[in-house]
């Protein structure tokens, strides 16, 4: 069955879920916490922003094993994932489930018009499903750099954020030389609400307006141009907006100043139990020419596998979900709660960095045209990336059709990249060779997609010594100016190389900086790792080890979250 | 092997008595009816059962309503009268009547406007009056204004303390490019209206009607081509634009209000006992909040119309009479005032009774007094308001 567990951090955590929830289906109430049987199964796809509160109440209502009218048990399977992502596969057909409940209703009339487009002008859901809870849209920020910004006197928005991503200051313009560069972080549009979010803001930012955003604003160069000079300041994006604030808690200022994230992750912040060394305090700052709010409608749909018993189900659920008890969990955990009659109240204080008389003024979500033509910008805009793929052939890579299944994963991946974007291919058994050198895709791309389905395996595992050279190439290229990465697989133990473990960390930690080389290590198969060694050397940069089976799918999921950075 | 027998024996018996005494209380247990319900018919004693039609503004109230009228075990011609609650839209009881899929009793929508609404269409379509002249017309339950909502920091920024400026100073914010900034405050934004979808519910008519009648300066007398008037039009039009979100009922803007506060709303038209209802939880989570009062308001009566319609037997329109005189009783009318916020049709009950939140809400601007109503317009004008909405498209 499913053995893919990535070790560490939230995205990994999601992933892993997901793989669980699959496996809870494929047994069909084998296990001892899956449905009953002849249950109705209530599917649910939801923003994974509201995963802590899920988890908290929904074993409670399996449970309870609340029934139908017709008195069938109810179970359900809430299933965490970015919230772009979710609306995807639904509109696809990958997934059929009961229930979506994305972190925005930005995404429900896009939803709405695709869906109408290929069902004959019918509707994914109603327009206004009702909400489950609230968090605003902000920029979380070290209060002494907001301080430095001359906040709170002075008001931040997302002009004054974006123009100073794109101006090249650091923070020794502001008299702080210890803190580096301004280091900037939001999620990718394509999965995560808070990335969409963020690139229509700056939208907004680069026009001046507030509301009433047309295509032809969209089309104007100043939006082109704001949008570059701004991500030219991220770090990386990825499908979490957990992952942005959690990486910004654990490693402090000097990794990351600001990230865009919900409210509830400043106020999780403050968790001692879950950050006992947070370096400064994090402040919230509602951008002062107003924001978005994380409304996460519960959406049951509108689709031909919907039965009256299911919508049934569904309802009972979401009627548990905006019970008092329920939403008073969700107020514990820092998010506010939609039933109105809950007064807001500790943790949502002040001393835990939010307002929670903020925000005061919204941005109008544009129509669903010009968010798809202000995707485009982004498209065309976003931070490149630099990345060194290194691949382990030695002869163990034979197993289990290991080697197989990493070259179809790996042919998905390169496809995942955009022709500017720089590429670079080792593989390793007893000696290092370049496959391809760090150049543009563009021109190359099918002769890389060749060379990688030529691979073939034999020999020892010279890894530590192939990560040193490969680091010390993507060294070369200035920080700052792509997205560096290393993405690393291997199925074995070293035993080739001279470096040893001690030297390969230093080096890897030299630089504590976001804009540092990000390793993404994949701890492929089930021969005898090195997993230590790989979680250390993804840890120690800020990137994220993965673990994978050799079955085809799962190596392929693996790389297609890495994909999710750039 | 004994104890085994007597053991079975004795479960036996214990099923056997539970499932007997469930079929005589509950009705057996699979299928058929309960015993009290043979008996009843073989009496025939069945019921009469009324359907009430009605905007769910009044839902709570209702439904405590019907429990208390069925305790009193009301009968009519000696057969039991069962009531049966249908909440539905203002305005979608209008339409399905209208298209014949909703048959009920009684409609009782938010307010005359809609039941106006419903006598021109059946008039056009079926030549006759639905409802019944005299002492069984369309009468009100309750009453309630048209309020408007408003954080009262923003309010006394933008100077509204005259009734009779209000929504002038409200449409001077909302056409400025500059928004609250012309008042000093640029981080509230541009101005923010709220209102719901006229095409759905009734408060969102009555909004647009009342800004009509202030547009026209009158209070009675408003013509379909007062709304035909192209710098009428231009003028809503600023109004209207100024809306973020069209809730598609009065319930769902006043939570909406709680829950965005400021960030999506400046000032928003609510009915006064919705205002009631949320307004010390929106200023718990806001700060300082208020009701205010325009001018020249609207009232919705939440009239009780008995349907004039093939569908109604004699019985059910003697039965409906009976649920209306217990809904206009002094005890209901009073529970309509303390515990749901509406001022009562009776004119028996007053306003200054004890419980009644329009002393305990004084503080937060609600006031007994209201200074003038303007006239229900005809259907087709109110039907022309819908048409030029819908036509622009704001949704």
């Amino acid at each position: 069955m499913h053995t893919m567990i990535p070790v560490r951090r939230i995205p990994a955590l999601i992933l892993f879920v997901v793989m669980l929830s699959s496996l809870v289906i494929g047994c069909g109430g084998d296990t001892p916490n899956g449905p009953p049987a002849n249950a109705v199964v209530v599917r649910m796809l939801y923003g994974s922003e509201k995963q802590a509160w899920l988890e908290a109440v929904t074993p409670a209502f399996n449970a309870q094993r609340e029934q139908t009218s017709t008195g069938k048990p109810i179970f359900v399977e809430a299933i965490p994932m970015g919230s772009t992502e979710s609306m995807q596969v639904i509109l696809d057909g990958r997934e059929q489930p009961a229930v979506w409940s994305p972190a925005s209703s930005i995404l429900v009339p896009l939803a709405n018009q695709d869906w109408a487009s290929t069902h004959g002008g019918q509707r994914l859901t109603e327009d206004a499903p009702p909400p489950l809870v609230l968090s605003p849209v902000m920029i979380g920020m070290w209060r002494p750099m907001a301080e430095a910004l001359g906040w709170p006197e002075q008001p931040i928005g997302w002009t004054e954020i974006a123009e100073l991503a794109a101006s090249g200051k650091t923070w020794a313009d502001f008299g702080r030389p210890e803190w580096g560069a301004f280091q900037f972080g939001h999620t990718h549009p394509d999965y995560s609400n808070s990335g969409i979010a963020s690139i229509i803001a700056i939208t907004y930012a680069a026009t001046g307006k507030t509301r009433g955003l047309t295509i032809e604003d969209v089309q104007s160069p100043a939006v082109a141009e704001l949008m570059q000079a701004v991500q030219s300041g991220v770090i990386h994006y990825g499908r979490s907006t957990g992952f942005f604030g959690r990486q910004m808690f654990k490693r402090g200022p000097g990794y990351l100043s600001a990230a865009v994230l919900y409210e509830n992750l400043v106020v999780e912040a403050y968790n001692q139990t879950l950050y006992p060394n947070l370096a400064l305090p994090v402040v919230a700052i509602y951008p002062r020419e107003g924001t978005f709010w994380t409304d996460n409608p519960y959406a049951i749909l509108n689709a031909s596998w919907m039965t009256d018993e299911l919508r049934e189900a569904a309802t009972i659920y979401r009627d548990y979900l905006l019970a008092p008890e329920q939403q008073q969990t969700a107020l514990s955990l820092g998010y506010r709660p939609a039933d109105t009659s809950i007064p807001l109240s500790a943790p949502l204080i002040a001393a835990n960095g939010i307002d929670p008389q903020e925000p005061r003024t919204l941005l109008e979500v544009p129509d669903a045209d010009v968010i798809r033509a202000i995707r485009e910008v982004w498209g065309a805009t976003k931070k490149r990336v630099e990345v060194q793929i290194v691949v382990d052939v030695s002869g163990s890579m034979n197993d289990e059709g290991r080697l197989a299944n990493a070259k179809r994963a790996l042919a998905v991946f390169i496809n995942q990249l955009d022709d500017e974007d720089y590429v670079g291919i080792i593989i390793f058994s007893d000696n290092a060779t370049e496959l391809t050198p760090l150049t543009a895709l563009g021109p190359k791309r099918e002769e890389v997609l060749s060379r990688i389905k030529g691979l073939t395996a034999l020999g020892g595992t010279r890894l530590i010594d192939t990560v040193v050279e490969a680091y010390q190439t993507l060294e070369q290229a200035p920080a700052g100016e792509r997205i560096r990465a290393m993405v690393v697989l291997s199925d074995g133990a070293d035993n080739k190389s001279r470096t040893r473990p001690e030297e390969l960390q230093a080096l890897l930690g030299q630089d504590e900086s976001g804009r540092s080389i990000k390793l993404f290590t994949i701890a492929y198969g089930s021969g005898g790792l090195d997993l230590d060694l790989l979680r250390q050397m993804a840890e120690v940069t800020g990137g994220q080890l993965y673990k994978s089976n050799s079955n085809a799918t799962e190596i392929e999921e693996v790389y297609r979250d890495i994909a999710t950075f750039f | 092997m004994l104890r085994i027998a007597q053991s079975i024996a004795g479960l036996y018996l214990i099923v056997a008595l539970v499932v007997t005494v469930i079929t005589l209380t509950q009705g057996p247990l699979l299928g058929g009816a309960p015993l009290g319900g043979i008996l009843d018919s073989a009496a025939g004693r069945e019921p009469v059962t009324i359907s009430i039609a009605y905007g769910s503004e009044k839902d709570a109230w209702l439904k405590a309503a019907a429990a208390e009228f069925a305790a009193t075990k009301p009968r009519v011609q000696g057969r039991p009268i069962e009531v049966r609650l249908e909440p539905v839209g203002s305005r979608e009881i209008v339409t399905r009547i209208v298209q014949g899929n909703l048959r009920p009793t009684v409609a009782s929508p938010a307010s005359s406007v809609q039941t106006e609404l419903l006598r021109s269409e059946w008039q056009a379509r079926k030549n006759t009056d639905i409802y019944f002249s005299g002492a069984d017309a369309p009468q009100p339950l309750v009453l309630t204004p048209l309020v408007v909502v408003a954080w009262e920091e923003r309010a006394t920024m933008l100077g509204i303390n005259n009734p009779n400026q209000l929504w002038d100073e409200i449409h001077r914010l909302v056409v400025s490019d500059q928004g609250w900034a012309q008042v000093g405050r640029p981080e509230w934004g541009l101005g923010k209206f709220g209102q719901t979808d006229p095409s759905t519910s009734n408060s969102g008519i009555q909004t647009l009607v009342l800004l009509a009648y202030h547009y026209h300066n009158k209070t009675s007398g408003l013509q379909v081509q007062d709304v035909l008037n192209p710098s009428f039009q231009a003028w809503l039009d600023e109004f209207q634009r100024a809306v973020l979100e069209f809730p598609s009922s009065t319930g769902f803007l006043m939570q909406d209000v709680v829950r965005f506060g400021p960030s999506k709303y400046d000032f928003v038209t609510v009915y006064e006992n919705l205002a009631i209802e949320s307004i010390e939880t929106a200023a718990g989570r806001w700060g300082p909040t208020k009701i205010y009062y325009p001018a020249n308001n609207i009232l919705s009566d939440h009239p009780y119309a008995i349907l004039n319609a093939p569908w109604v037997s004699a019985e059910q329109r003697q039965a409906a009479i009976q649920f209306r005189e217990f809904l206009l009783s002094p005890k209901m009318q009073e529970l309509a005032l303390t515990r749901y916020g509406f001022r009562p049709a009776n004119p028996q009950v007053r306003l200054d009774i004890v419980g009644s939140p329009f002393e305990t809400y004084a503080s937060y601007g609600l006031q007994r007094d209201i200074s003038a109503i303007v006239e229900t317009p005809a259907g087709d004008v109110s039907r022309e308001l819908i048409t030029f909405w819908e036509r622009q498209n704001y949704r």
